[in-house]
């Protein structure tokens, strides 16, 4: 056989369409053969197939493989992950269900806010002299918890001062 | 995991509704009550009210109406349980996403202000405020700036409105 026939051959065997014959022809030539320098990376792989082909396997396994005695395989009983279909359909009908009453809740929830959410006054000026009168409120505390903080802050500036005096002193 | 991913849903919308309804829930249980009085004032009415001619010098003010959604306002000066009220409300508030802000003390009273906040926006601001038989909260919503808010008082204090709070807790 020549090199450009084993070529191909080898092509045809990486492309998986060789046939058995081909592959044994594949074997033997590496195994009797001279390789040409270009086919030596191949020729381990095919001389190992060709020293392994020898081998069988025994006719029958033996059931007390390795002295040991066969094992009765019982069926292992598995839950079906597949759920049966009422199931599913049981699933969907209660995931509806929860959904309608959530959202039966959320429009009562929302309805009785805006009942109870009257408005105090019919004028929008009356509203927004009232408006005027809370947010003032609101202001003055929040202005004096303001002013508060500044009068500490700058109490804890001049302690300080103080303490820092103090170390140089020492 | 699916089922999980559910649950997670529902629980984030009954969260939003539950946070919406802390409050409505302590008026609607005082509401109408001997001594108690509410006002409420709407997003609509708010509405309204910026249609009304502006009026010069009070720009600091209106800017900051302008923005507001609601006010919702629950006040007694006459209750015995005044003090238990107080902390129930202080108590209900801290779990539905509000964030105490500060508290400020003086004599038998005492003020908290609390505020929900959206990233950097708040949105809503709540004050606070119980003695011994006066409990009052005032629920602000809106998109809110405490320093704007602060600063309308500032002006009041410089014209010497200093007690302006007083005067308003007279008839």
């Amino acid at each position: 056989m020549d090199y450009e026939e084993i070529k191909i051959l080898i092509d045809k065997y990486w492309r998986c369409e060789s046939t058995l014959e081909e592959e044994k022809m594949l074997r033997d030539y590496f195994l009797k053969e001279h390789v040409p320098s270009e086919l030596i990376p191949y020729a381990g792989l095919f001389k190992y197939y060709g020293s392994v082909s020898g081998l069988e396997t025994k006719k029958i396994f033996s059931p007390h493989f390795g002295g040991r005695q066969a094992e009765v395989l019982q069926p292992v009983k598995t839950r079906n992950i597949r759920l049966a279909w009422y199931y599913r359909v049981a699933a969907a009908v209660l995931l509806i269900l929860v959904l309608f009453v959530i959202n039966e809740q959320v429009g009562k929830i929302k309805q009785e806010s805006v009942a109870i959410v009257k408005d105090t006054f019919q004028d929008p000026e009356e509203a927004l002299a009232e408006t005027k009168r809370i947010l003032f409120m609101v202001s003055h505390e929040l202005y004096k918890v303001e002013r508060e903080a500044s009068r500490f802050a700058e109490f804890s500036k001049a302690e300080e001062k103080f303490r820092k005096t103090k170390t140089k002193d020492k | 995991m699916r089922s999980l991913v559910s649950v997670l849903f529902i629980m984030i919308a009954f969260k939003g509704i539950a946070q919406e309804n802390v409050i409505t829930e302590l008026f609607r249980e005082y509401e109408g009550q001997e001594n108690f009085t509410t006002i409420y004032i709407t997003s609509k009415m708010f509405e309204m009210i910026a249609q009304i001619p502006e009026q010069e010098d009070e720009e600091d003010l209106l800017n900051v109406i302008r923005k507001l959604t609601g006010v919702r306002v629950l006040s007694t000066d006459n209750y015995e349980d005044a003090g238990d009220l107080y902390q129930k409300a202080y108590k209900l508030l801290p779990g539905h996403g509000f964030e105490e802000l500060m508290i400020v003390k003086e004599n038998d009273k005492e003020t908290k202000f609390l505020v929900r906040q959206n990233r950097e926006v708040i949105s809503e601001l709540i004050m606070l405020s119980g003695g011994r038989e006066s409990f009052s909260i005032i629920s602000i919503t809106g998109d809110l700036r405490l320093k704007d808010i602060s600063r309308l008082s500032k002006t009041l204090d410089i014209q010497g409105f200093d007690h302006l709070e007083k005067v308003d807790d007279k008839p």
